[in-house]
């Protein structure tokens, strides 16, 4: 059986873009560093929901939380995620994500794992976007994993 | 004997591989995306470059509503009369300039 509760630290960076039909900008995107309970849901298949804090630096500093669910079709080390992301201190800034990645066992137990995912994001709305424009992000995730439960 | 791979080292070196192109993109047009791409009191314009804030180009205190005008004299006229407020120091004391202290 699944664990009951996986704690997750991940580490991020990518890209940002957004702009105009016709006029796209690309730039590095804010590094993120978060930590969330990943929960079990269902066994078959195994399927988790997660949520947690994270910040974003380094040339600004925002608080915000993140969230959704989680499937491994496979059972194994194959990870596949959909959910929000959402910015609440200094500014707002909300949106959807999905991606996936993979996490490897470390040792023979398997209680801790250390995982590479890519994830996009759509930001479309909140107060650090400009007037009547959308933003998204293409995000490289590292981090380990730990069952708690 | 000959040792196979296993599949999730080939997971590894898509997602290095995918690392190392975000790194190169990154180099491209170097606009903004989000307000907190721009310093403080600047806002992602139309353009995707940072400007002044609406709600900061207007701090003048004068009614033309344009930064750049430096004030007028127009803009002077309506400031209230402060005599009775702030107490001035008396200016005639002070050495003529040019003289040594």
């Amino acid at each position: 059986m699944p664990p009951l509760v996986i704690i997750d630290v991940r580490l991020s960076a990518g890209i940002a873009v957004g702009g105009q039909t016709g006029h796209v900008v690309g730039r590095v995107a804010p590094f993120t560093l978060g930590i969330n309970a990943d929960i079990l849901l269902a066994d078959h298949p195994w399927t988790s929901f997660y949520i947690g804090p994270y910040i974003e630096g380094v040339d600004r500093i925002a608080l915000g939380a993140y969230g959704g669910v989680r499937v491994r079709p496979l059972r194994g080390g194959m990870r596949l995620q959909a959910g929000f992301n959402a910015l609440l201190v200094p500014y707002t800034l909300g949106g959807v994500s999905a991606g996936g990645g993979y996490c490897y066992a470390v040792g023979k137990k398997s209680a801790v794992r250390l995982c590479a995912d890519l994830e996009g994001v759509l930001f479309f709305l909140g107060s650090d976007l400009p007037a009547n424009r959308v933003a998204g992000q293409l995000n490289l995730l590292l981090g380990a994993s730990f069952n708690a439960l | 004997m000959r040792s196979e791979k296993p599949k999730s080292s080939r997971w590894g070196w898509v997602l290095l591989a995918l690392s190392v192109a975000l790194t190169a993109l990154t180099g491209c047009d170097p606009g903004c995306t989000r307000n907190s791409d721009c310093r403080s009191g600047l806002v992602c314009g139309e353009v995707s470059s940072c400007v002044i804030a609406p709600d900061l180009a207007d701090t003048d205190g004068g009614p033309t509503g344009d930064l750049a005008d430096g004030g007028t004299a127009d803009d002077l006229s309506q400031a209230p009369d402060l005599s009775d407020v702030i107490d001035l120091p008396d200016l005639s004391v002070l050495p003529d300039e040019g003289e040594a202290p």
